[in-house]
């Protein structure tokens, strides 16, 4: 946690310096390192049925075309979400998901996959970063608004896949422009 | 503390009990009020505690989100639904660092909030404010902290109240405590105050048939029947001493009766023997004179034809004659001083001394004897009475020195115990202390007629003089060492 929250309060104020002095590089290393402890808290405030873990299971954190997080993924490998370990998941295609066993899919703007891609799954909760994301059957989509990475919320699709979202998620969630 | 004690002391008993009534309710409040306050003021902290953790924990939960995800906005917007709670001052979240979040502010509240995470605590109550501090716990980990700050003035209205309550109830039991004392006065008070008043009475009219009437049956019953036992007792032992002094009384007055009849009688019979050896006296005289004067007149007229053998019986007849004659003179004198009322006046007694020495000198002038006479020694007496005295001293004195080639006779005054004692010295032939008891009793002599010649009523005649003077007369003296008499008048 102590390294969670280095990261925190290091990201949002190099975000600051970097978005004055402008270098995209920096900025985008930061703006994931933040987009990763989103994920992460994501996890916090959303229920998954039961029936999606067998066991002793991992909670499988499935990123697809995130080469951009580089190592600030890694820092919540091993963190507990629902009970479980955290087990980071970097997958070709999203058509692997199923196979992976996700909880959690990320699907990174480079890739230019669908957010169906991995299909009709329940209890994957899948999140983009591409705009219109929500609108092709996203749960939840990362935008940009005044320089500060808000998030957009999908809850019936969410709700179709069997995931509960917290009130305070669906609070704190930028509404729809 | 004892000027207390004793102020206390005089107030009536009907007030006592009503100020020690008052004064246990007045305690009785003070304590049971200042114990409901303690408990109440712990059930109002306990209360507060409650409230604040719910507070606290409630806005807590509804922060997690925007602490996760660092959404100041949202944490603020989070706290401000805090204002509905009149009583909450500020607020604050601090993240998992400890650095200030978000903050809330009352409005119009001028607080400083601290910019680091205090430590964790339950509530603290402290002048009208009561903080609290928690933890924000998402999912079992730790997201941030929440800190408290309410005021407390909930408190000070709750305290007024009940102290005006306390207040009320105080005036309450005033007057309620008033109205028992005045009912309890009847029960306890007014029957001790009866017993006192007819103690009053019994004082005054000094009557022992007075009751007291029992009311109860309690101490102040038995109270009351010991007091009236108390009064039968006393009403009894009255009576009693009553009718001894009565006794008595009487008792008295027929002794005083007895003892004057007595008296009566007795002058009467002293009266009676007085004339009557005086009678006697005076008529033993006449044939007495007869005897002397027929055996005078046949010595004279044929004393030629008597022979010696007569002569000398006619001598002795004649001597007894003229022994009796001064006999009766002297028991003529004792019953004339017995009779005689002492009549009291300044008399020069020195004076009188030398008059006495002068005419017993010129009596036997052929005899030279000493007098030393104190001069200026003066007596409150009787003159005739103490010169009657004086003469009997001075003659006694002047046959028992009889014997002496330097006779002397003193006549003094010493002092003994502040008053005057007179004495009569002489250095004669003195006497034996064992029969010193005798000397004053008539006829009773301590020496053989032959040696010194005498009646024996001389000194009796000296006791009744200084007897009629209140006084007292005594000897010293030793066989061959002279004789002192003392005497004092009273």
């Amino acid at each position: 946690m102590a390294i969670l929250n280095k990261k925190f309060a290091a990201s949002g104020l190099l975000a600051l310096i970097v978005w004055a002095v402008g270098a995209p590089a920096q900025t985008a290393a930061l703006e994931y390192q933040v987009k990763a402890s989103y994920l992460y808290n994501f996890a916090r405030f959303v229920t998954w049925p039961d029936d999606v873990f067998a066991g002793d299971s991992k909670f499988n954190l499935c990123v697809v075309g995130a080469e951009r997080f580089g190592p600030a993924l890694d820092a919540f490998a091993g963190e507990r979400v629902e009970g479980r370990a955290i087990l980071i998941r970097r997958l070709e295609r999203p058509a692997q998901a199923r196979a992976t066993y996700c909880h959690m899919l990320f699907i990174g703007g480079a890739s230019g996959a669908e957010p169906t891609a991995a299909g009709p799954e329940r209890g994957v909760l899948t999140i983009g970063e591409t705009a219109g994301f929500l609108d092709r059957g996203g749960m939840i989509n990362l935008i940009e608004v005044r320089g500060r990475i808000r998030f957009e919320i999908n809850q019936p699709a969410a709700i179709r896949a069997g995931l509960v979202v917290s009130s305070r998620l669906l609070n704190l969630a930028a509404k729809e422009p | 503390m004892i000027g207390l004690a004793s102020a206390f002391g005089r107030i009536p008993l009907r007030w006592k009990v009503v100020v020690i009534m008052l004064g246990v309710a007045a305690i009785s409040l003070v304590l049971a009020g200042a114990g409901l306050l303690l408990y109440e003021r712990a059930g109002f902290e306990r209360e507060t505690e409650r409230k604040l953790v719910l507070l606290a924990d409630v806005i807590g939960l509804n922060s997690t989100a925007a602490l996760a995800f660092k959404d100041v906005a949202a944490g603020t917007e989070t706290l401000a639904a805090l204002s509905s709670d009149e009583h909450v001052v500020a607020a604050a979240l601090y993240d998992t660092k400890g650095g200030l979040f978000a903050r809330y502010l009352r409005r119009g509240a001028d607080h400083s909030l601290p910019e680091s995470a205090p430590p964790l605590s339950n509530a603290t109550f402290g002048d009208g404010e009561a903080s609290l501090v928690r933890t924000i716990v998402l999912r079992g980990q730790p997201v941030g902290k929440m800190y408290l700050l309410a005021d407390t003035t909930g408190w000070s209205a709750t305290m007024w109240g009940f102290i005006g309550i306390l207040a009320i109830l105080f005036v309450a039991v005033l007057v309620v405590g008033l109205f028992v004392s005045i009912w309890l006065q009847r029960l306890i008070t007014d029957p001790i105050a009866e017993l006192a008043q007819l103690t009053r009475r019994i004082g005054q009219e000094r009557d022992y048939t007075l009751r007291a009437v029992p009311h109860t049956e309690d101490e102040l019953g038995v109270l009351v029947h010991g007091f009236n036992d108390m009064l039968d007792e006393i009403g009894k032992r009255r009576g009693e001493l009553e009718r001894a002094h009565h006794e008595l009384y009487q008792l008295n007055e027929q002794l005083e009766q007895r003892v004057h009849v007595r008296t009566e009688q007795l002058e009467i019979a002293n009266k009676e023997l007085e004339a009557f050896s005086y009678s006697v006296s005076h008529d033993l005289r006449a044939p007495l004179r007869a005897i002397d004067g027929f055996s005078r007149i046949l010595l004279d007229d044929h004393g030629a034809a008597l022979d010696a053998g007569a002569h000398d019986c006619l001598d002795r007849v004649r001597n007894a004659a003229q022994r009796m004659s001064m006999l009766i003179d002297d028991l003529l004198m004792l019953a004339r001083v017995t009779r005689a009322e002492a009549v009291r006046a300044e008399v020069d007694f020195s004076a009188l001394a030398r008059q006495v020495a002068d005419a017993l000198q010129a009596q036997n002038p052929d005899r030279r004897v000493r007098f030393a006479l104190t001069p200026g020694l003066k007596v409150h007496g009787d003159a005739r009475l103490l010169r009657i005295a004086l003469e009997n001293l001075f003659e006694n004195a002047w046959k028992f020195t009889g014997g002496r080639t330097e006779a002397s006779i003193e006549f003094g005054m010493k002092s003994e115990d502040s008053t005057p004692v007179y004495f009569v010295r002489d250095n004669g032939a003195g006497f034996d202390m064992t029969y010193a008891g005798k000397l004053f009793t008539p006829f009773q002599r301590l020496h053989m007629a032959e040696e010194f010649p005498g009646t024996g009523i001389g000194l009796a005649t000296v006791q009744r003089i200084i007897h009629k003077h209140n006084g007292r007369i005594w000897a010293e003296g030793a066989v061959d060492q002279g004789a002192t008499f003392y005497f004092r008048v009273g």
